[in-house]
């Protein structure tokens, strides 16, 4: 073998790659904004300086409005707004603050348990329950260490100034789940993540990529070509990777069910119809991204692009909470996010479509603004 | 003669670049008509246009009688074209591909398969109905992506380079079959590089060069006219003898894999 010939080969191939990627302005594009793009979120969203999840809204039940439970209370409140980790705001009951938490507006619920205040005045141990939000297992275990740690100063507090003794066992904290008898699961947080991630992704690239090959193929043209609607052409191929995406998400579904003990404590049917809006959203998203690029390998470029920020800014793996607030509201437009919210909101905590309704409304309205923008952006992109 | 496409004025820019540049041409209900031209002279973008794939940039263009931007569905509804793809799903048979382009035209049922049937018959290809297209030698994939364009019995039919890479015998049938079809009364716009072919089947021929049709007769005039033998000598004489880039002819698909948006 020749060694210089095969060199000279290989750089020959090399060299002919690259001068195509130097001559297409998308593919270029891509290859230049991803790293930035990719190390801007993970240097964000992992500071140097350690990451804090700060201003988690916490709901306060006063079953006992005696005068050390108030004092209690007040003192928490004080101390949570000073350092900034948790805001609290009143319930009248525990009803109420509940459904905070399924909305998703609370991230935990404190109860003064009743009898607090004879408790403590009697030398005894006040009783507080903390109910977490077990959606998001980072969420909730930061509230519960916040909570503890204001607790445990507010105890010391209350002994230094002579009224109880100064032990953290004056005031005993319960913790549970929103749903009874669920633990706080770290792959309960993150399989409606993975799901809708990899139903809705797949079928805006899956469709991204059937119209490129059917464009290259020349078989677009055939459809193109009979007196058909092009929402029909469109809307035909949206449906079939539909269906695709959502039988990867019942395959995704089962398994996490049977190898995970992953559970479902909400409607099934409700999360299928999340997963079908989504779905609708990012076909539109896709149909665009594919009209734009014009062929394939241009359009799995700028799709992987657009798949990234969504990946890690739409809560799937690491809480929204503990993004920066700039980032956060990139976050709140994506689609994902909200289809992320709704999914977990389903499977966790059970909730019912009353609580979901803003999600499946803005899902809604993704899906109908990006379909509607896709099919005109696809005829002119086809016939240009 | 009635008129079955008119073309006036029309014109096609990618980039400023004329692609086609005002064009007049007009081909006669009935009638077989032959567009011949250099490589990036414009015939594919004129048949892209007249079959609604591609919008112009200036200029009318009707075809059946109906306009192909206000009208586009109405023009797809009287048009076939085959183009220089073969336009099929490897995965499917042949009878598959065709229900599926079937129904794309609002055949159904018993009609469409008894139409099928009677296609497949008509390109030798009946006991081949159920083998998926991806299996065929090109020459029976062409005879499937011809009939597919004939499912809908069009008036009006579109052949690009239809006997482009295939053998003397898919030539031959191609051929028959494209005589066959206009003697029955059906419109067909040929495009080819074989002057031949060119010759043999086509009433009238335009030559196209530089996105102008720069003379357009019966063959025989042309070469009256030009004072030749030979259709190819007519082209020659014609286009000059200098070697083309295919610039023109290829610019749709370069801006689509520069990436051109």
């Amino acid at each position: 073998m020749d060694i210089t010939r095969e060199l000279f080969n290989i750089l020959t191939i090399a060299g002919k790659d690259l001068r195509e990627l130097k001559r297409s302005r998308i593919r270029l594009f891509t290859l230049i904004a991803m790293p930035l793009l990719m190390i801007m979120i993970f240097g964000y969203m992992f500071p140097s300086g350690g990451t804090t999840l700060n201003h988690l809204s916490v709901g306060i039940v006063q079953l006992d409005h005696g005068d050390e439970a108030n004092a209690v209370t007040g003192k928490m409140i004080q101390m949570a707004t000073a350092s900034g980790t948790l805001d609290f705001s009143s319930f009248a009951d525990i009803g109420e603050a509940k459904e905070a938490l399924i909305e998703g507006r609370l991230k935990g619920i404190l109860i003064v348990e009743p009898g607090f205040s004879d408790q403590i005045a009697l030398g005894g141990r006040g009783s507080m329950r903390l109910i977490v939000d077990q959606t998001s297992p980072t969420v909730s275990m930061a509230v519960s260490s916040s909570i503890t740690a204001i607790l445990s100063e507010v105890s010391a507090q209350i002994a230094n100034q002579g009224s109880q003794n100064p032990t953290m066992g004056a005031i005993s904290l319960e913790t549970e789940s929103m749903v009874p008898g669920a633990t706080s699961n770290t792959f309960e947080f993150m399989a409606p993540g993975f799901l809708a991630m990899s139903v809705m992704l797949g079928g805006m690239s899956g469709l991204a990529s059937a119209i490129s090959r059917e464009r290259e193929l020349g078989t677009l043209d055939g459809m193109m070509m009979s007196p058909i609607s092009r929402y029909s052409v469109i809307l035909g191929k949206a449906v079939s990777q539909t269906v695709r995406g959502l039988l990867q998400g019942l395959i995704m579904l089962g398994t996490t069910m049977i190898l995970f003990g992953v559970r479902i404590y909400g409607n099934p049917i409700l999360m299928l119809l999340i997963l079908l809006l989504g779905v609708l959203g990012f076909v539109g998203i896709g149909i665009i991204a594919t009209a734009v690029a014009g062929e394939q390998e241009s359009a799995t470029m700028i799709l992987a692009m657009l798949q990234i920020p969504m990946m890690f800014l739409s809560g799937v793996m690491y809480p929204i909470e503990q993004l920066p607030w700039w980032m956060q509201m990139i976050s709140k437009a994506i689609p994902l996010t909200y289809a992320i919210t709704a999914l977990r909101k389903v499977m966790v905590l059970g909730a019912p479509l009353a609580a979901i309704t803003g999600e499946l409304s803005i899902l809604v309205i993704i899906a109908a603004v990006t379909i509607t923008l896709a099919i005109p952006i696809f005829e002119w992109s086809t016939t240009k | 003669m009635i008129a079955d496409i008119e073309v006036k004025g029309l014109a096609k820019y990618f980039n400023g670049f004329p692609a086609l540049n005002h064009i007049d041409m007009t081909v006669y209900k009935g009638e077989l008509f032959g567009l011949l031209g250099p490589n990036g002279a414009g015939k594919t973008t004129l048949l892209r246009v007249l079959t609604t794939l591609l919008r112009p940039s200036e200029g009318q263009a009707t075809v059946g009688g109906y306009d192909v931007v206000k009208e586009a569905s109405k023009v797809r509804t009287v048009i076939g074209a085959v183009s220089d793809k073969l336009i099929m799903y490897n995965l499917l048979s042949a009878r598959e591909n065709l229900r599926f382009f079937g129904r794309l035209y609002g055949l159904n049922g018993d009609l469409l398969e008894k139409r099928i049937d009677e296609l497949l018959g008509l390109v030798e290809l009946s006991s081949w109905q159920d083998k998926l297209v991806g299996t065929f030698s090109t020459g029976m994939r062409q005879r499937v992506n011809i009939v597919r364009a004939l499912l809908q019995n069009p008036s009006i039919l579109f052949l690009d380079e239809p006997t482009l890479g295939l053998d003397p015998q898919s030539q031959r049938f191609v051929k028959d079959l494209a005589k066959d079809l206009n003697q029955r009364g059906m419109t067909i716009v040929l495009t080819t590089h074989d002057m031949k072919e060119a010759d043999e089947l086509s009433q009238r021929i335009g030559i196209i060069d530089k996105g102008k049709i720069i003379a357009c007769d019966t063959s025989s005039n042309l070469k009256k006219q030009h004072g030749v033998e030979t259709l190819e000598e007519v082209f020659l004489s014609s286009t000059g003898r200098g070697l083309r880039d295919s610039a023109n002819e290829k610019i749709t698909t370069m801006r689509r894999w520069r990436g051109f948006a």
